[in-house]
């Protein structure tokens, strides 16, 4: 698959992974929220409407004891309270819950039966104050009803003691009713003591008047007096100690209600940290799935995308090993070329251009075969007829013929020279791109040179000598290597003098290079042609003869090749004392 | 000396031809490969020129069909080429039964010694 696609995609399912997991994430926690809230929010709202309904019955209860409320409210409160208590029970889900709502539901019952009897007791209690209050005020009635038969001169009722108690007693039940009123509107210690002591005196002074004479109309009167004021003594006493036992009620409810808050209290807060606990739990334990998730897909796609970035690393190294092959002159190298993507692309675009190169190569070198034969053919008749013109054999020629077909010979001659160099020149540019380098023995290699140049040396019977050190290796191209040395040699032949001719051939190692040196005793160069010497076509001396075919590319091809093999040539010579060319290989240990 | 020339060129075989008869040989010449075999196989001359590019039946093809009949070498081949090929491929050649191997141009008076000296070996 494409390579722009398959990263794309890496890339994309990181994102997408990375995305995703945050949103599902998001998702989780804002669901398991979501999910602790809709059932905690009603949970809480449900303890909390049972606490709100229980503030209000102490309320409505407060009210019924001060008679401004009734029970009908109390009931729909108590009503209310069992409904979200039914909710609440519902919602509850740990064993703990379940039994602090057991102890509230005690609480609360006892709540409920011990304020419905107080209400009931209360009421009883009010009924009869109520009643008490009527006869009371009934009493009272009969009381100031009745005419005191009092003197209406005030002297006369000061000096007589009876009278004076009479008058007493009156003063004193006007206190005791004002007292009693008083009371019933308010209860108060303090009328409480006006009541006692009004009816401590009215005692004292009745006594008094009964010991008094009396008429018989007095006395009657005082019997009814003394009824009635009995039964008002004993209604306010009553009432007295109804109201008492009220106020016992609402001390004992008011307790009642602080317990009950209490528990409820307890319960709402414990519910509170309950919820708050598991929320923290929750959302910790979501995260950390989330992490290791997003964790887990990470490296994934890491991994995914490092093996196959190193894959393509891979490849491409490939490819580029099999470019240097091709440049290194290796045509046939073998290319995979069986990917789909950009790679793959590349591989067989590599394959095709070598194969073209290849097919290039193949056309030059036919080519190169044609002309040879279709050049040099023409020339043996030019030049055999010639001959055998200049041959007494075939007839005589006159001088001026004679030298005519020299002239033909010579200029044949210069055009086999010429096509041979031409040809040579195309040999080379082609041999010249195909490198085969092996690991070669110096010594061994020098040895087999030494024979194979030694029958050049015969002619001027030249000494040839070599000097390699030994253990080296080299790595180079066999067949171009012996061409540098057998032309190099070979110009060395050319110019070391007819008589004592000396050439020295020389290896060894210097700078992690072998370096070699081939030393002649010949007439040298001088400094400028010494510059041009590695230059194409450039001949020294262009009057020598050769045997070898020259054509003054010898030294720049011996430049081409010593150089592409990793080494460098040069030259150093005087005139009259003698050349030695020095080139350098790489060495293999 | 008996020779027999073949190859293709008529100029060559007819310069070839009148250079041996100068110096005092008897020639038969064959312009194609096959002409060149039937030659040599009903005949024995003392050296032959032969030529390896010719359409047809190359020089090669001559070498091999004498090779096969066992007659490589009671004639003796002299191959006259004009490829520069190395060194190697003409050792072949040498392998397979031919006395000499010749580059074109060539100098007659190198030629008609290589003729002799192949014809007494």
């Amino acid at each position: 698959m494409k390579i722009r696609y398959t990263l794309t995609i890496i890339l994309a399912t990181l994102i997408a992974a990375i995305g995703i997991t945050a949103i599902v994430g998001t998702e989780i926690i804002r669901d398991n929220n979501f999910e602790v809230i809709n059932r905690e929010i009603p949970k809480t709202e449900a303890a909390l409407e049972m606490e709100i309904n229980v503030n209000e019955m102490i309320t409505d209860l407060l009210k019924i004891l001060d008679q401004k409320g009734g029970i009908e409210k109390f009931d729909k409160d108590t009503n209310d309270f069992l409904e979200f208590n039914k909710i609440y029970k519902e919602l509850i889900r740990t064993d703990e819950e379940r039994i602090a709502i057991k102890k509230l539901d005690l609480a609360f019952s006892d709540y409920v039966d011990t304020s419905r009897s107080l209400i009931s007791t209360h009421s009883e209690q009010v009924d009869k104050i109520q009643e008490r209050r009527d006869l009371l005020n009934l009493s009272i009635e009969e009381i100031l009803d009745e005419k005191l038969q009092q003197p209406t001169n005030f002297e006369m009722k000061s000096i007589n003691k009876k009278f004076q108690a009479l008058n007493e007693m009156e003063i004193n039940i006007h206190e005791l009713i004002s007292a009693s009123r008083g009371y019933l509107l308010k209860p108060d210690a303090f009328l409480k003591d006006r009541i006692t002591d009004s009816v401590g005196d009215y005692r004292f002074f009745e006594n008094q008047y009964s010991q008094s004479s009396l008429t018989q109309s007095e006395l009657e009167y005082f019997e009814t007096l003394k009824l009635n004021f009995n039964t008002a003594e004993m209604l306010t006493h009553e009432i007295i100690d109804l109201e008492d036992s009220l106020i016992e009620l609402r001390f004992k409810l008011n307790e009642l209600s602080i317990e009950i808050d209490d528990i409820l209290d307890e319960e709402i807060q414990r519910i509170s940290k309950e919820k708050l606990l598991e929320d923290d739990q929750l959302s910790i334990e979501t995260i950390d799935n989330l992490l290791i998730i997003l964790s887990v897909l990470f490296i994934i796609t890491l991994s995914t995308g490092f093996v196959y970035s190193t894959r393509l690393g891979k490849r491409l190294a490939k490819i580029v090993k099999v470019t240097n092959e091709i440049t290194g002159g290796n045509l046939d190298v073998s290319i995979s070329a069986k990917a789909n993507d950009e790679i793959g692309d590349l591989a067989r675009s590599m394959k095709t251009m070598a194969q073209k190169l290849k097919q290039g190569n193949l056309q030059q070198e036919e080519f190169a075969a044609m002309i040879t034969h279709e050049l040099k053919t023409p020339l043996v008749p030019i030049k055999g007829y010639c001959e055998m013109l200049l041959n007494p054999k075939f007839g005589e020629l006159s001088q001026d013929q004679k030298d005519a077909v020299t002239e033909i010979l010579q200029n044949a001659s210069q055009l086999q020279e010429l096509i041979q160099n031409v040809l040579s020149a195309q040999k080379l540019s082609v041999e010249g791109m195909k490198y085969s380098y092996e690991d070669i023995d110096v010594d061994k290699f020098i040895e087999q040179i030494f024979k194979t140049l030694a029958p050049y040396m015969t002619d001027k019977k030249i000494s040839f000598t070599k000097s390699i050190q030994k253990g080296m290796k080299m790595r180079a191209d066999k067949s171009k290597l012996v061409e540098v040395f057998t032309n190099i040699v070979q110009n060395s032949v050319d110019f070391v003098p007819d008589t004592d001719g000396k050439i020295t051939i020389e290896g060894k190692l210097k700078d992690n290079q072998i370096q070699f040196s081939i030393i002649d005793n010949g007439i040298g160069m001088p400094k400028d042609k010494q510059r041009k010497l590695f230059q194409k076509f450039y001949q020294v001396d262009t009057s020598h003869t050769r045997k070898h075919g020259g054509s003054g590319l010898g030294l720049s091809i011996c430049k081409g090749y010593i150089e592409d093999m990793h080494g460098s040539i040069w030259i150093e010579s005087e005139e009259g004392k003698g050349t030695t060319i020095f080139f350098t290989l790489p060495m293999v240990n | 000396m008996r020779i027999c020339i073949i190859d293709d060129n008529i100029s060559i075989t007819g310069m070839f031809s009148k250079l041996l008869k100068m110096e005092g040989h008897d020639v038969v010449i064959a312009n194609g490969g096959r002409a060149g075999l039937a030659l040599l196989d009903n005949d024995i001359f003392d050296a032959t020129i032969l030529d390896i590019s010719m359409p047809e039946f190359s020089g090669i093809d001559v070498v091999d069909a004498l090779n096969k009949s066992g007659r490589i070498k009671e004639q003796k081949i002299v191959i006259l080429t004009a490829s520069s090929s190395p060194n190697e491929d003409l050792e072949k050649l040498k392998e397979k039964g031919v006395r000499e191997v010749l580059k074109k141009p060539i100098q007659l008076d190198s030629l008609v010694a290589t003729l002799e000296a192949v014809s007494k070996s």
